[in-house]
């Protein structure tokens, strides 16, 4: 959601860009391993003469963030991970005295928690190992060094693994938000890794340095909430695109060409301030104590905060409304936990498309299940229950493709199929094909 | 006789060996292959029933100029109409400047290769901002009616309110649009104008302020010609119930007359026309919308700000759209103004304009305008049966003239000057039946003195 | 770096500033890296396509060319006869209501303003200079010189829109005469010319259709307007501001249109229009366009045209022969009035006869004797857009216009428009990296939106980013419409005013720039380099603190830093003008 008002460029204090590196990230991609998530994947694409690439690739976007550095403003402060998760790739670029650089103390004196699988070890220095703890726990104390903008380097599972550690810094948990009422810090990924499926990334890494010099140079640093989504790699090598949502990062929002022909683009905002009161209209109309289960995602996330009650983030909500307000009856729910709340009666949904493909039902909503989907309808279509929102700015990125359902019931998935309303604003409304995956 | 293929001047490509080869290139045998995708059924299969070409220079111009030449212009006429649109001087350069092939032929480049736009529409902006006593103007709307419409739909989202009172003393086709564009969330209420001064009048003012008013629309001069006097307690007394002033004000007076940003109002209007361009039979007009740089009201702008900034050559000057994303529209007003083509070569224009009237030419242009319509204003007062209402109140460019008195209309009066070479008032009986048979006389700084004298001659004929 | 071991090590100074790490980028332009010369002082031979710099006359605001006394222009003097009777009323206005402080205007004799405005103008491209088939949905074309000076007459520049009917007979005629021609272009019986532009014209047939459903009873239950992404954007904001619900079609992933089935998802007995453009802005023509109308007649709304892409079309197909009720025409793009660096512009919306009761007011009538006349006595017109009946002078160029060219020289522009798009579509696609989503291998009418994602993926640039680097060609395009459907876009509208050779240059150009994003991305990052300016620094402009759309708010802002350029500068070079007050 953009968008409180931000630190903006202040011609005092150098803005502060934290870096971390997954240097093994996109090894598997050149040797066709597809990843190099999961045990012992980079030491195999060494072996088949992988070259690690993904600290040439931080080095291109931070030459890239020098040459559109504004003059006049005072330079960034680097504060970096060691060695080859982000000293090497400052190295290369030479910032040194332009550019006053810290580098972090190494992240295995810290506190270590149980080895994750989804990186494995880095066998390409001395330095020993990196693994998917070292990103989560640089993460954590970047946060903590108060960063005004966090680059780092790598694939899905590095983004994964810095949303990880960032939440970890905060209280907030899966809404993104931190209970003090702090924001985790704006994050923007430099694609490194093979598969890229996370929003979270910029198209180059060179667009990655210039969009940060930009955003970190401007007054308004508008963020927006992007989609943290991974495959399943396993069943990725087998062949199977399955992304999942883990969560939700705030990244700079693009300053785009300006329009010298049209209105004004809205800002995200103003479409979901707009999407929620056409939402919440609805309600009104709707029967008293009439159930609306509330999907993940930050278009939802905005009818709940014009209602005025908590909402799971990556999670299913349902609230019951009445004239005097609405009720949470279920947080961050399960199948099962829904069908209670349901209590037998019918319901409306409220879901927003997943990620870039457009997923509506089968990725990162799974607890709306065919059996919720059903029962929700209580005999009617299921499709009538549906009800679907999206910025006109994600349907636009569809560029025409329809919206696609993988409930896992085919014949529910059938059912669901047609065209579709989207509400796409307070008085703004589009049609969409809904087709099976 | 074969037919010849019309090889045209305005159509470089009707080269019949240059079509062919065209064609060849994209793999199409006739012209007929690239309609492929328009069906049969919605194929117009006859020539269009239009008049023949006329294939020279010569002929378009004795054709189109003919039609013009039955016009009887303000040249040849002596014109006292203004209601609105104003015949002027028009400096030359002026007209050499908006003829510049750069600037007419051009549309919506970006701020590199078109920076001349830029920096012109900036500098107009500027000199607009010099001129009104405000740090920010935009680029121009439509036209004055617009531009009224857009400030207070601003006002409303500023103040989160949805009542506005406009001042009778307004042109009811101005009214009009504005009640259409504000319809149907902002409610209009309307505050009369004292019988004696012409004035707003200011106790019926204060019986309708309440904290429900988003803000109070009043006209220097006002419609009617008379200068609200009374301005710094309108605004005042807005300001007190937390409403904004909304000033709408003929910017070739501001030389003479203070400007709305000087007793406190909040958003000055109004249109460009006066300001170098002719009258072009209403065809001529641009809006301005202009406030303090608060950002509280440069966030509700609608509509383009210009905005200078520095590149990364030291010196060198930029241009670009200030608060690009404004992102304040309130829920009922998703899409509720529009960015279009509008009339950007008018505020190119007006600039220039500015640029050579300087000051001092300003202030000329309005003293000389104040002294006409004062000078008429007597001569018109001596005629028998023929009352100026509000006499004793200061006018600008225009009065009132009420013929009621000697029983005749409006209309028939017009119509006998007209004989005699001289195009009457705006005939105001029709709009503001309550005023008689009143007309709107203008004279600015271009009628003469025997202009008027001749007028007031006429009428005196006319009148016997 | 040395302390790396050491931790938190801190590598070089403090902050500083960071040209020094800038790679260096040739200003030169483009000629150079075409012509691979080196040297500065070698002069490249002459290359394709051509070398170019924009005008470039470090020119200063109109503000510090002030002269305190100088005078532009005179006005006629006050006779003396005049200050005898009436004195100088300006001095009588009370305190607080007459001016106190003259408006601190620039102060510039007649040849130096004429000057800085002719230099100004030199910094800007216009269709006169440029192959402007980039402003893609604008229809920039040739506006005939002829038409200038018709309308530069004082027959119509000197006429005052209140003037007695007697008087303005020939104009009035002329608008009358140009209504008939758009009724035959489009097929529709009745036309105004009042609206300003586009979007008004826009504006103006959904009032229309606002009012004829009030007059049946209906205003209330139809509350909802169809209309597609690929439409002009006014017509969903018009929709809006007239009250109504807008449901948005998106394009089949095949045709580039939306599908009929869409259509029957979006209409029902709530619709009161559908609101569409045909060819939409990416070129592609809808077949079924008369089922779409039909679809909605049977739920019982209306169907407008936008016609805004009518420039391929005429006398090829009408909008009311695809059963259409309203429809506009922007006379500023298919009818060649000049655009005047955005406006004054001029619209012209086409009815059915059910629908003429609607129109604006007044009318311009023809009475039995052949005498025109204005009707204001309309009582269920939707009364007046703007001031007045229309932008006069784009209606006399516009009528010029089409009796210069006839019904088969209307024809001839059409199939020249269409002709010259698929040739240039043609040359596009063959360069590597642009592509031309939906409908391929079909033909477009009269433009394409191009999309350069392809090589955006592979170069990370923009395709804004190409369109400012073509600047240094000596031309400029235009993306799209947000939000962008199709990404990374480019639009394309090569008129009729365009030869091939023009063609073959605009193509080459974009070809050098696309291989430029490929092998030297960062000439195309960091352009224009020919150019009357260079990069502008964009984040004044979202900064409350730091933004100026004045003269007086950036002194007021930034005087200190003017200042201090400014003693750089004069340390250097004796300034020639006098400082601003």
């Amino acid at each position: 959601m953009p968008d409180r008002p931000g630190r903006g460029a202040s011609r005092h204090r150098p803005p502060r860009v934290g870096l971390i590196v997954n240097p093994i990230a996109g090894l598997g991609g050149r040797v066709g391993l597809k990843g190099s998530d999961g045990e012992g994947m980079a030491a195999r694409a060494i072996e088949l003469g992988a070259e690690p690439k993904a600290n040439h690739r931080a080095a291109a976007a931070l030459r890239a963030l020098v040459s559109a550095w504004p003059s006049g403003l005072p330079a960034p402060e680097l504060l970096v991970a060691p060695r080859s998760m982000g000293e090497d790739a400052v190295r290369e670029v030479g910032l040194a005295p332009d550019f006053s650089v810290d580098v972090l103390p190494d992240p295995a004196d810290g506190p270590t928690t149980a080895g994750d699988p989804t990186t494995a070890g880095d066998p390409t220095t001395a330095d020993g190992p990196t693994t998917a703890d070292d990103t989560k726990r640089l993460a954590t104390r970047l946060a903590g060094l108060r960063v005004d903008l966090l680059l780092f380097a790598g694939g899905d599972g590095t983004a994964r693994d810095v949303h990880a550690g960032l939440l970890g810094t905060h209280a907030g948990g899966a809404t993104g938000r931190a209970a003090n009422g702090g924001d985790l810090p704006p994050v923007l990924g430099i694609p490194a890794g093979v598969k890229i499926q996370s929003a979270v990334y910029a198209t180059s890494p060179a667009a990655a340095g210039r969009l940060a010099a930009e955003w970190l140079a401007s007054a308004s640093r508008k963020t927006e909430e992007r989609e943290v989504l991974d495959l399943d790699e396993a069943a990725y090598r087998r062949g199977e695109v399955r992304p999942a949502l883990h969560g939700y990062l705030r990244v700079p929002a693009e300053r785009r060409v300006q329009d010298r022909k049209a209105p004004t683009p809205p800002d995200e905002s103003v479409a979901f301030a707009g999407i929620a009161e056409a939402i919440v209209e609805q309600m009104g109309r709707a029967a008293d104590g009439m159930r609306w289960i509330l999907g993940p995602g930050t278009t939802v996330r905005a009818v709940a905060d014009r209602l005025g009650v908590p909402k799971a983030l990556v999670g299913v909500d349902v609230v019951e409304w009445r004239e005097d307000g609405a009720r949470l009856v279920a947080q961050d729910g399960g199948e099962q936990a829904i069908l209670r709340a349901l209590d037998g009666r019918s319901a409306r949904i409220v879901v927003t498309p997943i990620g870039g493909q457009g997923f509506l039902f089968g990725r990162g909503n799974q607890p709306i299940s065919p059996a919720v989907l059903r029962a929700a309808a209580c005999g009617r279509a299921p499709r009538d229950t549906l009800i679907v929102v999206a910025t006109p700015g994600k349907l636009a990125a569809l560029g025409g493709r329809p919206l696609l359902v993988d409930t896992g019931d085919d014949r529910l998935d059938a059912e669901l199929a047609g065209h579709v309303t989207v509400v796409t604003g307070h008085r703004d409304r589009a049609v969409i094909r809904v087709a099976v995956a | 006789m074969p037919e010849q293929p019309i090889v045209h001047p305005y159509i470089p490509n009707t080269i019949p060996e240059i079509r062919a080869e065209m064609l060849a290139a994209i793999g199409a045998t006739d012209i007929g292959d690239l309609y492929a995708e328009i069906p049969e059924r919605l194929r117009l299969r006859r020539p269009l029933d239009l008049p023949p070409a006329l294939r020279s220079e010569t002929e378009l111009v004795r054709e189109v100029g003919g039609l013009l030449e039955r016009n009887r212009s303000t040249r040849e006429l002596v014109s006292f109409l203004g209601a609105g649109c104003y015949e002027h001087q028009v400096p030359a350069v002026c007209d050499e400047i908006n003829g510049r092939a750069e600037f007419l032929t051009a549309y919506a480049g970006e701020p590199y290769e078109d920076h001349g736009r830029f920096q012109a529409l900036f500098e107009y902006c500027s000199m607009m901002g010099e001129l009104l006593d405000m740090e920010v103007v935009n680029v121009p709307v439509y036209d004055g009616f617009q531009a009224a419409a857009t400030a207070l739909r601003m006002a409303a989202r500023v103040t989160g309110r949805t009542r506005l009172l406009l001042t009778d003393a307004i042109g009811r086709d101005k009214r009009s649009k504005i009640a259409d564009y504000c319809a149907p969330d902002l409610v209009l209420e309307t505050v009369p104008f004292d019988q004696a001064s012409g004035e707003l009048d200011r106790g019926a003012l204060a019986a309708l302020l309440r904290d429900d008013v988003a803000a109070v629309y009043v006209e220097q001069p006002n419609h009617l010609g008379v200068v609200e006097t009374g301005l710094a307690e309108v605004v005042e007394a807005a300001h007190e119930v937390g409403a904004l002033a909304v000033v709408s004000v003929d910017p070739s007076t501001l030389g003479v007359l203070a400007p709305p940003a000087s007793v406190g109002a909040d958003i000055a209007c109004g249109d460009i026309q006066p300001l170098g361009i002719h009258q072009h039979f209403g065809g001529g007009h641009g809006g301005f919308i202009a406030s303090a740089d608060d950002p509280r009201i440069v966030m509700q702008y609608p509509s383009r700000l210009f905005g200078i900034a520095p590149t990364r050559v030291a010196g060198e000057y930029g241009f670009g759209d200030v608060a690009y994303e404004r992102t304040s529209f309130a829920l009922r007003e998703e899409g509720h103004e529009w960015v279009g083509t509008a009339a950007a070569l008018w505020g190119i224009t007006a600039g220039v304009y500015l640029a050579l009237m300087g000051p001092q030419g300003m202030r000329e242009l309005g003293e000389s305008e104040m002294a006409r319509t004062h000078y008429a204003m007597g001569r018109l007062a001596a005629l028998p049966g023929v009352r100026i209402p509000f006499e004793r109140s200061h006018h600008v460019q225009e009065f009132v003239a009420d013929f009621t008195g000697t029983g005749r209309t409006v209309a028939d009066v017009n119509r006998a000057l007209l004989e005699r070479g001289i195009l009457g008032g705006a005939d105001l009986s029709g709009q503001f039946p309550g005023l008689g048979q009143a007309a709107l006389y203008a004279a600015t700084e271009v009628r003469t003195q025997a202009d008027i004298d001749r007028l007031a001659v006429a009428l005196g004929e006319v009148l016997a | 770096m040395t302390a790396a071991d050491e931790a938190p090590a801190t590598v070089g100074g403090s902050a500083a500033s960071v040209p020094s790490a800038r790679p260096h980028v040739s200003h030169r332009g483009p000629a150079e890296a075409v012509a691979g010369t080196s040297s500065p002082h070698a002069i490249a031979p002459k290359p394709f396509p051509r070398r170019f710099h924009q005008a470039s006359w470090d020119e200063p605001v109109i503000f510090e060319l002030s002269t305190p006394g100088a005078r532009g222009v005179l006005l006629p003097p006050i006779e003396p006869g005049i200050r005898e009777a009436v004195g100088n009323p300006a001095a009588d206005l009370p305190a607080g209501v007459g001016r106190a402080r003259p408006p601190q205007l620039p102060e510039l004799a007649q040849l130096h303003v004429l000057r800085h405005y002719d230099r100004l103008s030199q910094e800007n491209l216009g269709v006169d200079l440029n192959i402007d088939v980039g402003q893609g949905t604008c229809t920039m074309k040739y506006s005939p010189k002829v038409n200038e000076g018709l309308v530069r007459s004082h027959k119509l520049a000197e006429l005052h829109p209140l003037q007695d009917e007697s008087t303005v007979q020939g104009i009035l005629e002329l608008m009358w005469r140009l209504e008939r021609f758009l009724a035959e272009i489009s097929g529709m019986d009745r036309v105004t010319l009042q609206p300003a532009a586009g979007s008004q014209a826009i504006w103006t047939n959904v009032a229309m259709i606002r009012a004829y459903h009030a007059s049946r009873g209906e205003a209330a239950a139809r509350d909802e307007v169809v209309t597609t992404i690929f439409s002009h954007p006014s017509n969903a904001a018009a929709a809006k501001v007239a009250g109504y619900r807008v449901i948005t079609l998106y394009p089949d992933p095949e045709t580039g249109h939306p599908s009929l089935d869409a259509l029957r998802a979006a209409v029902a007995e709530r619709t009161a229009a559908l609101l569409v453009t045909n060819p939409e802005d990416t070129g592609i023509f809808n077949p079924e366009v008369d089922a779409f109308v039909r679809v909605v007649h049977e739920a019982g709304g209306l169907a407008a045209y936008d016609q805004a892409n009518a420039n391929g079309i005429l006398g090829i197909t009408r909008a009311r022969d695809a059963g259409f009720d309203l429809c506009h025409f922007n006379l500023h793009k298919t009818f060649s009035t000049p655009h005047g660096s955005g406006g004054p512009a001029a619209g012209a919306c086409g009815v059915t006869g059910e629908l003429g009761p609607f129109l604006p007011a007044p009318t311009v009538e023809r009475a039995a004797d052949g005498t025109f006349a204005l009707d204001h006595d309309r009582p269920q017109s939707i009364g007046s857009v703007r001031p007045w009946y229309g932008v006069a002078p784009n209606l006399v160029r516009a009528y010029a216009w089409i009796r210069s060219l006839g019904p088969d020289g209307l024809r001839a522009v059409s199939e020249t428009a269409v002709l010259n798009n698929n040739y240039l579509l043609a040359k596009v696609l063959e360069i590597d990296g642009a592509s031309a989503p939906y409908a391929a291998g079909k033909r477009r009418i009269e433009q394409v939106r191009y999309s350069w994602e392809t090589l955006a993926e592979a170069t990370g640039v923009h395709s804004e980013e190409l369109g400012v680097r073509m600047a240094d060609f000596g031309t400029h395009y235009w993306t799209s419409h947000h939000p962008f459907v199709v990404p990374e876009p480019m639009t394309l509208e090569p008129t009729e005013s365009y030869s091939k050779a023009d063609l073959d240059e605009f193509a080459a150009m974009l070809r050098e720039v696309a291989r430029e994003a490929r092998e030297t991305p960062e000439t195309v990052h960091s352009a224009p380099h020919a150019s009357t300016i260079h990069r502008i620094d964009p984040s004044w402009f979202d900064d409350p603190e730091r933004w100026a759309v004045t003269w007086r708010a950036y002194l007021r802002k930034h005087g200190e830093r003017r200042a201090a350029e400014a003693g750089r500068a004069a340390a250097g070079v004796s300034a020639s003008h006098a400082a601003d007050a």
